[in-house]
């Protein structure tokens, strides 16, 4: 049950008279505190898991670069010893029983350090087999350790990163993701938010549907998903689904740009332009009418009215978007590129001003993975993207062990 | 219920296997490198990027299509998504480079022993019963960042030699060099 149900269910018990009015301040007073102390966890923990990730990328980095100066098996070494080092503080956490911190972050260091090093050995020893392959191989390993460690960002990782260079192909070893299924259920059952793996899940789904019936199913069935998902009421996981949806596609088209879409519809021809200007159009039209009719009923009811500025936002964003697809597609990226900054450091601002920590730690880990992706899959020098990476990594755990010394000494 | 300590000790136990894992794929690559024969065959080639594997020469097989054995043509238009074959490599006597080899012939059955092959897969079959193969190992070779440019500028002048050196070991092969007009990368 989520606190603002707990909280709706105290004021029900307190105005039934199984509660005094000072039994229910008190409790009040502890759930707000519990979630405060949640919030704070969930901070900490997304700062070490982009510290992690960022890390990570910039250990990737040097190795991309292809070092001529270190025989092949000084290279093999280098490539282990990452790895080694997460192995080893995972063991000693695991035996000092750390908190679920360190754990969710030192899985997804495993994950990553153990692509890092399969990645390098690939490269020293020409081992020239896809990148589908080494992620299929990755995912393989690592499935004991999603269920024994609970490592819900490694299984991510792993589902996501396959997802990602799926291809137009229809490759059946890829239903391997499906082994996590079970792990996914229980975090379900167990009320905890899935909302990254649902979204990959769905798009894994989407892609074998395709397979199955045709390409340009997908971008119809994505627009469907979206409508549907937005106008269902009274749910606001479909709500918040859907809003996933358009902005892991903006997402997308920002950060790796209009090819994006080839990826995204899987189809060899653009399919928004087979669709046609109009119907493409009149698709994202009848979304937005049906999300503010939806919007007009809850504000009726009193009921997240704030969030009519998002709905605009998003549906303008989605228009967008299709026209300058349409009209002016090598614009697409760079104006992208400034709709997402902006509108992700304007929700930054915004949320530390109303204290919504929540929000502050989505919107900051997409611009932080924007970042990521923007600056990995461009074109710069591999030992200015190793460098930075490093450093912004180093910052963000830098920055946890700060907040967690200030929590300790009680002056946060 | 797993204690912290049983738990520790799996994900030891789970930790050691993804070492044999890695160790392993080394140690093959490093057997084949070490028994097999080795084969030089002519390429050419461009340089894309590799977001976890830095820079790699794109290497095209410059004889790509290959004599399908007349008793196999049938079985393999029965044959569905691209089988596997065994592509027989023939010494080029004319080269004047020591181990240069050619495609001679593919068949759909494993050849007997101490005939040199590879393994690799059929893609289109045409009309003459040339059939295309594609051997996706052989088509990438990873180079240094700053390097690669420069030795896609010099694989893009036609008069360029491009041999890939590999080692074959009963059909599987490791890639050893890339030598591009006389110099080894």
């Amino acid at each position: 049950m989520t606190n603002s149900r707990k909280l709706k269910f105290l004021q029900k018990l307190y105005q039934q008279g199984y509660m005094t009015k000072e039994q229910l301040e008190r409790a009040q007073q502890d759930l707000v505190y519990s979630k405060q102390n949640e919030d704070t966890n969930k901070i900490l923990l997304i700062f070490s898991l982009l510290g992690v990730l960022f890390i990570g990328a910039g250990i990737l980095s040097l190795f991309a670069y292809n070092w001529v100066i270190f025989p092949k098996f000084i290279k093999t070494i280098l490539s282990i010893i990452p790895l080694l080092i997460v192995q080893g503080l995972l063991y000693w956490k695991l035996q000092t029983k750390g908190s679920k911190v360190w754990i969710q972050s030192l899985s997804l260091a495993l994950g990553l350090s153990f692509t890092a090093a399969l990645a390098l050995i690939y490269q020293t020893y020409q081992l020239t087999y896809s990148i589908q392959s080494m992620f299929l191989l990755t995912l393989v390993v690592m499935i004991p350790a999603i269920y024994l460690l609970d490592g819900y960002y490694l299984a991510l990782f792993c589902v996501l990163s396959l997802v990602m260079t799926i291809d137009l192909t229809m490759n059946y070893y890829t239903l391997l993701t499906l082994a996590i299924i079970p792990y996914y259920i229980k975090k379900l059952k167990s009320d905890e938010s899935c909302n990254l793996l649902t979204l990959c899940y769905m798009y894994y789904g989407l892609h074998l549907s395709a397979q199955l019936v045709h390409y340009s199913v997908l971008s119809y069935v994505l627009i469907m998903i979206a409508i549907l998902y937005t106008t269902l009421p009274y749910h606001r996981y479909f709500r918040k689904l859907s809003k996933i949806i358009l902005y892991f596609i903006l997402f997308i088209i920002a950060s790796i740009g209009t090819e994006a879409i080839l990826f995204l519809t899987a189809s060899s021809e653009l399919d928004l332009k087979n669709m046609g200007t109009i119907s493409s159009l009149v698709f994202l039209v009848i979304l937005s009418m049906f999300t503010y009719y939806r919007q007009f009923l809850l504000y009726q009811h009193q009921e997240h009215y704030v969030d009519i500025l998002d709905t605009i936002i998003i549906s303008l964003i989605g228009i967008m978007t299709t026209a300058l697809f349409i009209l002016m597609p090598t614009l697409l990226p760079f104006i992208s590129f400034f709709i997402l900054l902006g509108l992700c450091t304007a929700k930054i601002v915004l949320n530390i001003k109303e204290a919504h920590i929540p929000a502050t730690r989505r919107y900051l880990f997409v611009l932080c993975s924007f970042l990521l992706f923007k600056i990995l899959f461009n074109d710069i020098d591999l030992i200015v993207k190793s460098i930075c990476f490093i450093m912004i990594g180093s910052g963000f755990i830098v920055s946890n062990f700060y907040i967690t010394k200030r929590i300790r000494r009680g002056t946060i | 219920m797993i204690t912290s300590r049983s738990k520790a000790n799996i994900a030891l136990i789970l930790f050691i296997l993804q070492l044999v894992l890695l160790i392993s794929i080394v140690g093959v690559t490093k057997y084949i490198s070490v028994a097999g024969t080795e084969v030089k065959i002519q390429m050419s080639g461009y340089d894309p990027y590799d977001f976890l594997r830095g820079r790699y020469l794109s290497l095209t097989l410059e004889n790509r299509k290959v004599k399908l054995l007349d008793e196999d043509v049938e079985q393999y238009k029965e044959l569905y998504q691209n089988p596997t074959l065994y592509v027989i490599l023939e010494p080029v006597i004319a080269a004047n480079i020591k181990n240069v080899y050619t495609f001679a012939y593919a068949s759909l059955s494993k050849p007997p022993k101490g005939t040199l092959y590879i393994q690799c897969k059929g893609l289109f079959l045409d009309s003459d019963n040339m059939i295309s193969i594609y051997a996706e190992p052989l088509e990438k070779y990873y180079v240094n960042e700053k390097l690669a440019p420069k030795l896609e500028n010099i694989m893009s002048d036609e008069t360029s030699e491009v041999y890939l050196t590999i080692k074959v070991l009963n059909g599987k092969y490791a890639i050893d060099h890339l030598t591009i007009n006389g110099a080894d990368y």
